[in-house]
């Protein structure tokens, strides 16, 4: 896989982040990384002395320097904490320099603890060891650029060592791959000890190329005669440039201005072996890498200084193999082919075609679908918003459609007292137009006694917010007045509300109950004829009471002397079975009697005693005894007292008539009330007769169905009615012990009677 | 024999048309005497004299036609009047059967039921003393010997002195002692008396 570099930094092409950069609009070089673990601060304020042997400003030591830095930097030796000196050894190496040297040093740093020393080349290796030995004795020192088999001298400090191995045969065999047709090689050297130990290294792993390549050493020539060869070499020629620091003539070249002189005129592809001077004029070749070189020797350094790994895990001498590294637009110019470089190769200078922009490409056109779709999203919510719109539009319509042709009468009225809005319900049931109606307070329409209940229903309304549900009657235009069922709700200021037309429900229900009340009263009188004996004995008793002590008060006044004392007695006495008389004729006419349904506060003990009363003569006759067991804490209930005492006296013939045919003795019913609960009250009809026919339970308050031979079937179901009216339910059981138990209930009168 | 006052008891569970008619039974120069139940009647124990009992027909626990039934189980014989409210025809039917005297309906005029009293301890007077004057003749009878009972029940029959003598085997002279002694020991004046003595007293001439 090769790996593309812009200026030396690498960039990752991953086609998602890549995304996510364009659409950020964020587009950046990310900050280049080197394998390095990030170390903390533990090593902050570690100082660390960086010797090189001459001018700061060699390719090797800027590149170096450069990775050196950045390592260093990250690892937590800060920059303060580096120190940089040049000891231009190379140009001046005599002993006055050094003893000024070491005295600047000693000066310079006398007062700093240094924790490492690097030096750059065996001439800053020697001049830490021997001219500065008192100055820094015992810090560890990372000899850096020394020479191939380079003997480490023996010291108690550490001491690690590091050659940059040149791959001079590498970069050969990569040459020969790229131009396979090569004839002929020339091999470019500087006059430098350095240079010509490179020279040496090189002619010794050449030599078994040499029968099938023809090698020119170009060592001896000045720059000139260099430049003037390359450019008159053959196209089939391979120009191998070897270190060049020295020419002939002792000039220094440190720069990178030889290599581009030299591919300036050169008419065959340079090759070389520092990566300096990559971008420089030379097609590429086994390069060794300075800044890489000067990372690896910051992590370990940065090892060394933190203490781990352990010591023993830290190699004796450093050791940074070659990269092969080619410049793309010198392959281009000398027609190379990319695909013969080597695995792993790293080409600079890249300048993209669309195949090579294709995640680019790709990443731009995920942009633009991605904006496509957003776009299309917007005009999707765009359309759905219309077509809310559209939808509510039609709701509208709906609802005025339903406004319109509603039976009910719905209105929006303001809490001023103004109808704001009517449907036209209103004008079919009241008969105003609704100009009419919205011209006057909506209080003008209401009836007189239900002003204040209407105000209080409005008021209420706008200060609890919540709806109510109420009656009142509004005037017509013909005068007359028609019931309104209203439920409304507040709203602000506004108060929605739908009113219903309840007169003719009210009328049929005033019918039904007249209706009911009629049948009630038929079946009442009804029922006093079967009582008839019972009430002639209930008036003849004093009746003859009246008439026998009239007579005798009579033959008292004709005698002699009359008691008249006795007399007296005698006329109080008549008096008071008069009252007596009276008093059951009353009873009886009242049940009779066809009354208005009234609606009092009414004791249910008294209702059954009245009746128990009334019919006490007619059970006597029949043999039959009638018991009460009254509960004294019995809450007062509201109602009909007629139509109640009618009930118990259905309910206690109906039982006399069961027990018609038992033996006398066995004949008895028991009334009987109670509490059922805080708000219920209950009554009880106890017989020991014959029971009800489970079968037709379910029928008993049937109209018209009976089992007596000569009963109308109305009883019971007129009783039911009657209790039901009145809120109560009404059950029928047969007892265990025989006989049956009729029973209802009726609501307790809570609070104030109404 | 000197009979005493009749009493007229009068049962009724309304305490008024009691006390009434307790007034008016008096006014009428009765001695009436009240009761509130047919029991409370049936634990008194009334004098040995003349009366009548007033009794109301619906009653509780025990009516009057219990009442009658149980005074006639224990042959008390005071005649009883019932009052009675409206239509109890049954009822009355029944009571009748039973023996009652009379049966008014209330209300009732006072004539109505002082005259059904006054006629009642009539019967009643009547009747103790019908009773009283069997008994005076079993006790005569009982003093008579066998032979005059012979004498007695054949000579009520119509049968002359020879025939008894023939029937009995005697003389004519022996049964003309016997039957003067018969006679007297009855205290009857003539034939005829013996003969309606011998018809209170259940006395049948075994040959008649």
């Amino acid at each position: 896989m090769i790996q593309k570099w812009f200026r030396g930094r690498r960039f990752p092409l991953r086609p998602h982040i890549f995304l996510i950069l364009l659409i950020c609009g964020l587009i950046s070089h990310p900050v280049p990384t080197h394998a390095q673990t990030q170390r903390q601060n533990p090593l902050s304020g570690k100082n660390v002395l960086i010797l090189h042997s001459h001018e700061a400003n060699a390719p090797v030591f800027i590149g170096t320097d450069k990775g050196l830095l950045a390592t260093l930097e990250s690892g937590g030796v800060h920059r303060i904490n580096q120190f940089f000196e040049s000891l231009y050894l190379r140009g001046n190496p005599a002993p006055e320099h050094r003893r000024l040297l070491a005295e600047q040093m000693r000066v310079r740093y006398v007062h700093r603890k240094l924790d490492m020393i690097i030096t750059m080349y065996p001439e800053a290796l020697e001049f830490v060891l021997k001219d500065c030995l008192d100055i820094f004795p015992d810090v560890p020192i990372l000899g850096m650029y020394l020479p191939l088999g380079f003997k480490l001298p023996k010291t108690k400090r550490r001491l690690i060592g590091h050659s940059a191995s040149l791959d001079v045969l590498g970069t050969f065999e990569i040459a020969l791959k790229l131009v396979p047709g090569a004839k002929r090689v020339y091999v470019v050297s500087g006059a430098h000890e350095l240079d010509r130990t490179v020279e040496d290294l090189a002619r010794r792993d050449l030599k078994k190329w040499e029968g099938r390549l023809e090698f020119r050493y170009l060592n001896e020539m000045s720059f000139g005669d260099i430049l003037v060869a390359l450019s008159t070499a053959p196209p089939d020629t391979i120009i191998l440039l070897l270190i060049y620091s020295q020419d002939v003539n002792g000039r220094n070249y440190t720069s990178n201005a030889l290599p581009q002189q030299l591919n300036q005129v050169s008419t065959a592809p340079i090759f070389s072996l520092l990566d300096s001077a990559l971008g420089h004029g030379i097609v590429g070749g086994s390069l060794i890498n300075f800044e890489r070189i000067g990372a690896k020797a910051g992590e370990l350094v940065l090892d060394v200084l933190s203490g781990t790994p352990t010591t023993k895990s830290i190699p004796g001498f450093l050791d940074v193999p070659p990269v092969p590294m080619f410049d793309w637009r010198q392959l281009r110019r000398w027609n190379l082919s990319e695909s013969a470089l080597p695995k792993g190769s790293i080409v600079v200078n890249r300048e993209f075609t669309f195949w090579d922009l294709k995640y680019y490409i790709i990443g731009a056109l995920v942009f633009i679908m991605a904006q496509a779709f957003l776009i299309a999203g917007l005009l999707l919510q765009r359309r759905r918003k219309r077509s809310a719109e559209e939808s509510l539009r039609q709701k509208t319509e709906e609802l005025d459609q339903f406004f319109s042709l509603s039976l009910e009468l719905l209105c929006i009225a303001n809490t001023d007292g103004y109808f704001v809005r009517l449907n036209p319900a209103w004008e079919r049931s009241l008969g105003y137009s609704r100009e009419e109606l919205m011209a006057k307070q909506f209080f003008d329409f209401v009836h007189p006694e239900d002003l204040d209940k209407t105000r209080e229903v409005v008021s209420s309304l706008a200060s609890q917010q919540r709806p109510l549900h109420f009656g009142n009657r509004h005037r017509c235009k013909d005068g007359t007045y028609r019931w309104l069922e209203w439920t409304a709700a507040p709203a602000g200021n506004l108060i929605y509300a739908a009113a219903r037309d309840i007169t003719e429900r009210l009328k049929e229900e005033v019918e039904a109950r007249e209706h009911r009340e009629e049948l009630a009263h038929v079946t009442r009188v009804a029922m006093m004829g079967e009582l008839t004996t019972s009430l002639a004995h209930e008036i003849n008793q004093p009746l003859t009471a009246i008439l026998s002590n009239a007579e005798a008060a009579q033959r008292f006044l004709s005698q002699a002397s009359p008691d008249i004392s006795e007399v007296r007695q005698i006329l109080e006495d008549i008096i008071r079975d008069d009252r007596r008389a009276n008093d059951v004729v009353r009873k009886v006419r009242a049940l009779v009697k066809k009354e208005k349904l009234r609606d009092e506060p009414l004791d249910l003990n008294e209702v059954m005693l009245v009746v128990v009363d009334l019919i006490r003569a007619d059970s006597l006759l029949q043999g039959l005894s009638i018991a009460t067991d009254l509960s004294p804490g019995l809450a007062m209930i509201h109602g009909d007292g007629i139509q109640l005492q009618q009930v118990i006296l259905n309910l206690i013939l109906n039982g006399a008539a069961a027990m018609r045919n038992s033996p006398s003795g066995q004949r008895k019913i028991i009334v009987r009330s109670a509490m059922l609960d805080s708000r219920t009250v209950k009554a009880f009809v106890t017989d020991f007769g014959t029971g009800i026919d489970e079968n037709n339970i379910e029928r008993l308050f049937e109209p018209f169905y009976t089992t007596k031979p000569e009963g109308l079937g109305m009883g019971l179901s007129i009783s039911e009615t009657i209790i039901k009216a009145h809120g109560g339910t009404m059950e029928a059981r047969n007892n265990r012990e025989g006989g049956a138990t009729f029973a209802f209930t009726l609501p307790a009168n809570q609070g104030d009677p109404s | 024999m000197t009979e005493e006052k009749p009493i007229v008891y009068v049962v009724d569970d309304d305490p008024s048309v009691r006390k009434a008619l307790e007034r008016l039974l008096r006014s009428a120069g009765h001695d009436a005497k009240t009761f509130a139940s047919a029991l409370e009647f049936m634990d008194f124990s009334h004098p040995d004299a003349s009366g009548c009992l007033v009794l109301d027909i619906k009653m509780p626990k025990l009516s009057g036609l219990e009442l009658q039934d149980r005074l006639a189980e224990k042959n008390i014989s005071f005649p009883i009047i019932f009052i009675t409210g409206h239509g109890t025809v049954p009822a009355s039917v029944k009571a009748f059967k039973a023996g009652a005297m009379d049966f008014l309906q209330k209300p009732f005029e006072d004539r109505e039921l002082l005259d059904a009293v006054s006629s009642g301890i009539e019967k009643h007077r009547r009747l103790r003393q019908e009773q009283k004057e069997k008994e005076t003749l079993r006790a005569r009878l009982d003093t008579l010997t066998p032979k005059e009972r012979e004498v007695f029940a054949l000579v009520v029959t119509g049968m002359l002195n020879k025939q008894v003598a023939l029937d009995l085997g005697t003389t004519e002279k022996t049964i003309k002692v016997h039957r003067g002694r018969v006679m007297e020991k009855m205290g009857a004046k003539s034939l005829a008396d013996l003969v309606r003595f011998a018809e209170k007293i259940g006395i049948r001439s075994s040959a008649g």
